[in-house]
């Protein structure tokens, strides 16, 4: 037995936590990344809006796109939907109305996590501290994951809440692709040895290197990156993966057949694209119908299993 | 450095743990001897460990200012207050007989009105109180049980007994805070639970679902049970989420229910509608039903009440049932439990002055500055004057106030609260407690063993409620 409004509520939790933990992920990443650029080529930190989208909400409230003001506005900012801070404050509120349903630890997790973000994000900019903070974050993640992953029955909470989770997901590497394949190709003025590191950065963001490297190995290649990243089934965050993963959830659901099929067609046009051969503008163009895509089975989720909005 | 126990003073109250000779009372004898053997920073370090325990146990409650609501951590005590198993016996028992008989009074109000017919209550009193709901009038609900879930105010005096202040029947809150109380004092202080047995308090949660249970509609092993909250920003919204999650029952809000064309009510679930058997509702009579009280209720079900009156679900506190919890209709408890039971009362009401009658005005009136003056209606501690901490100005105000609306006003003396040992900023000091016990009232009447223990923790001060910088403490029912 679940609620709708209960249903909807552990979905987006878990959205708010994927989100954190990404973001979080994504800013460490790039930090690290940084530190290696020879002087004279650093690249700016806009790419980090661009890739959350957050561009034009960043500009109405800072003046200019320095590190410190685009790491605060991701990590420490209050207002800002796609912040670190806000995130992990809005899944509270989420797990806050549906603790009757969690394991009562997992909600002492979530409190944990939420005070240190609270008291820590603010003086956790700087450099010095920024990696221990969203090393922090992104283990606290974890271990709310796995402590979910190992007590929580295998019902209805659960399958909400790995749905939140892998539609988040897809949604943020997707969009990490989409704009660090375009800052690749614009960067080509950079000496030879950095265009492997600004691939291998990508992996990096998305926790995928050491899996690269198993798979495919040393050797970091534009074309077998993205490969890997869109279509490499066994790897919990690729596309596939995500995509695969998420018809399993919706299936344990009993969703209706028309949301099934417009999955299984999504993953048909991840299958098709050609990675070995594909220009900066067929890949963007693909990037936009999988998000498209995303938008619509979140709709469907919506009107299936939700709350339906109050009667006026 | 100074032994943080050394000033302590606890003789202008009767003190809970220190005797008038300043020596621990039996039962607190080794809890005390354990706790002057910690210095003032093992203390503090304590202290700090159990806010922690708090933060991180996600126990809070919401403040209304005017800055906007503010969800607070628990203030918390680690000094237990302890009380003998054998004292608590009788407590108990006068509490589990004082249900019994409310029960049976707001039972026979709606139904035959016998006490008012024989003129133990004043008919009029009853009628037209505000509390009294026409719509409630012939409803039988299961075992005649109506107010199934009572926190009783208990105080107690310079003389040492205890008194019933106050019955709490509408939506009483603060159970939680009991249990969490007990897990903090376990966490942050271990080594005191080792040389005694104390009664445990984390049963509730169970014992809460059997009540409800019991009042069914139909022959089920396990009912479909549901908490209706009126959502995140209710200031006891914390308990709502911990009852539900200790029960195992779902957590709704008026949008999640509905009543379909057979009466019956739903919940919106992932399946479809699924049959809701009993509702524990933290929502007043007020929001419970847009088509039977207040039109503007978002919070309530329509069309609820029509199952309630056809027995189709059982709400606990059942509607109506406020009609008993009212400072007037308070001071009659003590007839009521004669006039019912045929038993005495074991235990006493504070002493209760009713405005309404002409020799008890004129008494308050001439005498307003040491009494304690009540709106018959208001909870929360707000509304109230004590007469020997206000000031003139006050004092003519409520003057003002009694003569123009007696009847919703009582007075009571200003009672000498009981204190206990607290941890404040300059060491240990005494402060002003009081205690709410829980009665659970289904098939069977049952009360927590214990229950939440309240402080002032502003020193002299007697308002012990969380809106209004009271905190709390564990609450210690010992063998000895």
């Amino acid at each position: 037995m679940m609620l709708s409004r209960v249903a909807e509520r552990l979905y987006w939790m878990a959205r708010y936590l994927e989100r954190a933990e990404d973001t979080a992920r994504l800013v460490n990443s790039y930090s690290q990344f940084v530190l290696d650029i020879p002087k004279g080529y650093e690249p700016g930190w806009n790419v980090l809006l661009k890739t959350i989208d957050g561009v034009e909400t960043f500009e109405q409230s800072y003046r200019r796109p320095t590190e410190r003001n685009i790491i605060k506005f991701l990590v420490a900012d209050e207002q800002h939907l796609n912040s670190i801070r806000y995130s992990i404050k809005a899944a509270r509120e989420n797990f806050r109305t549906t603790r009757d349903v969690l394991p009562k630890t997992a909600w002492e997790l979530m409190n944990e996590l939420h005070l240190f973000v609270e008291q820590q994000s603010e003086s956790s900019i700087a450099r010095n501290k920024r990696f221990d903070f969203l090393k922090n974050i992104i283990a606290c993640n974890q271990q709310i994951n796995g402590l979910i992953a190992t007590t929580v029955t295998r019902n209805r909470a659960l399958w909400f809440l790995q749905l939140g989770q892998l539609m988040e997901r897809a949604d943020m590497t997707s969009r990490i692709v989409d704009v660090a394949t375009a800052e690749i190709n614009a960067r080509t003025t950079l000496p030879v040895p950095g265009i492997p590191m600004l691939w291998s950065n990508l992996l990096h963001s998305l926790s995928a290197i050491s899996a690269y490297q198993r798979k495919v190995g040393p050797i970091i290649d534009a074309n077998e990156v993205i490969e890997f990243v869109l279509k490499m089934s066994q790897f919990p965050r690729s596309l596939a993966y995500c995509t695969i993963a998420i018809e399993e959830n919706i299936g344990q659901l009993k969703a209706p057949n028309g949301m099934l099929r417009s999955l299984r067609s999504i993953s048909r046009k991840i299958a098709r694209f050609d990675t070995q051969e594909f220009t900066l503008d067929e890949l963007h163009k693909f990037i936009d119908g999988f998000q498209a895509g995303l938008a619509d089975l979140h709709d469907g989720i919506s009107a299936t299993w939700f709350l339906p909005p109050p009667p006026t | 450095m100074a032994n943080p126990w050394d000033s302590y003073d606890g003789s202008s109250s009767f003190d809970e743990l220190i005797n008038e000779h300043g020596r621990p009372r039996t039962a607190a004898r080794r809890l005390i001897g354990k706790l002057k053997r910690m210095s003032t920073t093992d203390l503090a370090a304590r202290r700090a460990a159990a806010e922690l325990a708090i933060r991180e146990m996600g126990i809070s409650f919401t403040v209304y200012s005017e800055s906007g609501n503010i969800d607070r951590a628990w203030p918390f005590d680690i000094i237990p207050r302890v009380i003998r198993t054998k004292e608590w016996q009788t407590v108990n028992s006068g509490l589990v007989q004082r249900s019994r008989a409310l029960n049976a009074f707001i039972d026979d109000v709606y139904n035959r009105q016998r006490i008012l017919a024989d003129g133990v209550v004043p008919a009029e009193l009853v009628l037209e109180s505000r509390n009294f709901r026409e719509q409630c009038k012939g409803a039988q609900p299961r075992h005649g049980a109506w107010a199934h879930v009572c926190g009783t105010d208990l105080v107690r005096d310079a003389d040492g007994r205890f008194y019933v202040l106050e019955d709490n029947l509408r939506v009483p809150s603060g159970v939680s805070y009991m249990i969490e109380n007990r897990e903090i004092t376990k966490r942050v202080l271990p080594e005191l639970f080792h040389d005694y047995s104390i009664l445990p308090v984390d049963d509730y949660p169970t014992r809460l679902f059997q009540m409800l249970a019991s009042l069914c509609p139909r022959k089920r092993s396990r009912p479909t049970i549901a908490v209706l909250t009126p959502g995140i920003y209710n200031s006891a919204y914390f308990e709502h989420a911990f009852l539900a999650q200790g029960m195992g029952a779902e957590l709704v809000e008026g949008g999640d229910l509905f009543v379909d064309d057979d009466e019956c009510v739903y919940m919106r679930t992932v399946d479809g509608p699924q049959r809701v058997d009993v509702i524990y509702r933290r929502i007043d009579d007020d929001f419970l039903d847009p088509e039977c009280f207040r039109e503007d209720s978002a919070l309530g079900v329509p069309g609820i009440m029509n199952s309630w009156r056809k027995g189709k679900i059982g709400i606990a506190n059942c509607p109506g049932s406020g009609v008993a919890d009212d400072k007037v209709i308070y001071a009659f408890v003590p007839d009521m439990v004669r006039y019912y039971l045929n038993e005495a009362p074991l235990i006493d009401n504070v002493k209760t002055y009713l405005c309404m009658r002409e020799a008890d005005r004129d008494y308050v009136l001439e005498n307003i500055e040491q009494l304690v003056v009540k709106p018959a209606n208001e909870s929360g501690g707000y509304g109230m004057l004590v007469g020997p901490h206000a000031s003139k100005t006050e004092h003519a105000k409520f003057r003002k106030l009694i003569e123009s609306n007696p009847r919703n006003y009582i007075a009571q003396p200003t009672l000498k609260l009981s204190t206990a040992p607290t941890l404040c900023e300059d060491g240990v000091e005494p402060r002003h407690i009081d205690l709410r016990p829980f009665i659970l009232h289904g098939e069977d009447v049952w009360a927590t063993p214990g229950g939440l223990t309240r402080v002032a923790l502003k020193r002299g001060s007697l308002v012990v409620n969380s809106s209004q910088g009271g905190g709390s403490k564990d609450t210690w029912i010992v063998e000895s």
